[in-house]
């Protein structure tokens, strides 16, 4: 709807254009015509060209703001024909002119410029759809032939091992042959990178420490309470698990 | 030298020693498909924009991806979801391929050993989590490196309760999954997953309020704070509610859990991190929530992982040390 209502001001802009140049003919206009003619023909080419581009410009913009900027555009190249209509003939010089020639100029640049930015993201943003239905079934069958069955469930990783290799040797995963990247990824590594003064290597030991049993010496009361516990309540757990295997359940 | 590589919903982190430095390279898991012409190839050259062309079609990857969605008002699209491979996704592949290059980079020697953090397999969804980790493991031994996997919660003990002698509980708040590991000296002795994270709360906000995803996320995001006075009708409110539905639901499968298991009766600090814990008051409700639920082991302390976001990556990269040669 918006489209039709759009097209309909281009049209009226037109016609009130094509309607102005006529009127020239038909006056002959010339620097001694009468000044209602000047006034007539003036004005009706003069609102024409604003409502023409206004169109133009409703036709492209989907955002609120670049709709806004477009209308007072507008707004501005009406106001000025208004100032010329007021003006004419009686007080038509210096600086007059000038003020209604950069009101008139100013308003049309918005205009301009607001439309000219609404087609520059149509063709950025033009009809986006989904991916072709060929790269899918490439990409699928290219899967297929990549990872075959794999082997059952690994147990929970106890502790960290390294993976051993899958029973089935899988291939390197190609890019696609017409994949092309962009500059940036000429770069050896891309992403956010931060640095932080940090003691990994010392947690790394300690945690090879305490995987070999290797616990810190517990020196307080408290300390030596909690390992006392610890050991009590695994060899708890030990005995029903025992139990279990001897009697199930 | 040896990297640690957190493979995320969200994001992609890799953690790796420069002397006395943790070097982290993040890079958002997420991808934004554009009409191809010479006019937008050449805006993202100038802008340094990381895209990739394929045929008619270019696609903006990482967190450049993010910034076009919201210009374009577009949907990202994500190579992972629920915590693995995309199913639905058939870029999935390639383009999670192409972000793991670049930001593990090079190995450092032939055979570099790399750990990746995996989701635990799901408690509550039939959601198998082998064919990713597999993947992942055959996408970075290919690169040249030496790739080995651990639990997401368990990555969190290793990176977070050194001083515990790795005896506590990491929960991993992720977008897709929210992962729970119980550790007791470093040995796991419950390790779970839920299908339910930031994407959910996203989402299901979303379809409450009518507010679309993306921009859900974003208040989400920024500076929004959980609490529990909360406007009816609003986004917020409609956050802090599901919010507080899945922390409620962690800790009570959490109880379940270690309540099958019978734990030892030692102290257990509980350390949240993750992106979809970030939020002002996060630590305050599960606190709460963890004081009117109960656990059966003694919780000496609840605290937030000393970066959220990179935590997991950090917990890898001890883990990749320790096997160092």
């Amino acid at each position: 709807m918006r489209y039709y209502g759009a097209s309909f001001i281009f049209a009226v802009g037109v016609g009130l254009l094509v309607l102005g140049l006529f009127l020239i003919l038909f006056f002959q206009l010339h620097y001694g015509s009468e000044p209602f003619k000047v006034k007539v023909t003036f004005t009706i080419i003069g609102i024409a060209v604003p409502i023409m581009v206004y169109g133009l410009s409703q036709m492209l913009s989907k955002k609120k703001g670049s709709m806004i900027i477009a209308t007072c555009g507008f707004a501005l190249s009406v106001f000025a024909v208004l100032l010329f209509d007021y003006y004419y003939p009686r007080d038509w010089f210096y600086p007059n002119v000038t003020y209604v020639a950069i009101i008139y100029a100013s308003g049309l640049i918005t205009l301009f410029g607001s439309s000219f930015a609404d087609a520059v993201e149509r063709i950025i943003e033009s009809s986006s759809r989904t991916i072709m239905k060929i790269i899918h079934h490439e990409a699928k069958e290219e899967q297929k032939k990549k990872v075959e069955e794999l082997p059952p469930l690994d147990a929970k990783f106890a502790f960290p091992t390294k993976a051993e290799g899958p029973s089935i040797e899988v291939k390197d995963i190609q890019m696609p042959p017409d994949l092309k990247p962009g500059k940036v990824f000429e770069r050896p590594r891309v992403g956010k990178i931060v640095r932080v003064k940090d003691e990994v290597g010392k947690d790394a030991e300690s945690l090879v420490r305490v995987r070999k049993g290797e616990l810190k010496v517990k020196k307080s009361d408290s300390d030596i309470l909690d390992v006392t516990k610890a050991l009590k309540s695994m060899e708890e757990k030990m005995g029903k698990e025992d139990k279990k295997k001897v009697f199930g359940g | 030298m040896a990297k640690g590589l957190d493979v995320g919903t969200m994001n992609i982190v890799c953690a790796e020693m420069e002397g006395e430095n943790v070097v982290f390279v993040q890079q958002r898991n997420a991808f934004l498909e554009l009409d191809y012409n010479d006019i937008t190839k050449m805006m993202l050259d100038n802008a340094n924009v990381q895209y990739v062309i394929k045929g008619d079609k270019i696609y903006v990857l990482g967190d450049d991806a993010m910034k076009f969605a919201t210009v374009f008002r577009k949907s990202t699209r994500r190579p992972m979801k629920t915590g693995i491979l995309s199913p639905e996704e058939k870029e999935a592949v390639p383009i999670i391929k192409l972000i793991v290059e670049k930001v593990l980079g090079e190995p450092n020697y032939e055979n570099e050993i790399v750990c990746i953090s995996s989701p635990a397999n799901p408690i509550d969804s039939d959601i198998e989590t082998t064919y990713h980790r597999k993947t992942m493991e055959a996408l970075v031994r290919k690169l040249g490196y030496s790739p080995f996997t651990i639990d997401e919660g368990l990555a969190i003990v290793y990176s977070e309760l050194a001083d515990n002698s790795f005896t506590g509980i990491g929960i991993s708040f992720g977008a897709g999954m929210t992962n729970v590991t119980a550790a007791y000296f470093a040995a796991p002795i419950v390790s779970f997953s839920i299908a339910r994270g930031g994407d959910w709360i996203d989402e299901n906000v979303a379809k409450a309020t009518g507010t679309p995803k993306e921009q859900v996320c974003a208040i989400k995001e920024n500076n929004f704070e959980l609490k529990y006075e909360v406007e009816l009708g609003s986004v917020e409110g409609a956050l802090a509610i599901y919010y507080d539905y899945l922390i409620t639901y962690v800790v009570e499968n959490l109880k379940r859990k270690l309540t099958e298991v019978t734990p030892p009766q030692v102290d257990f600090p509980i350390v949240l991190a993750g992106g979809t814990s970030k939020p002002r008051g996060f630590k305050r409700v599960f606190e709460e929530k963890i004081s009117q639920v109960g656990l059966p082991v003694d919780v000496s302390q609840i605290r937030m992982a000393r970066d959220p976001l990179f935590s997991v990556a950090r917990g890898c990269l001890i883990a990749a040390k320790t096997k160092e040669e």
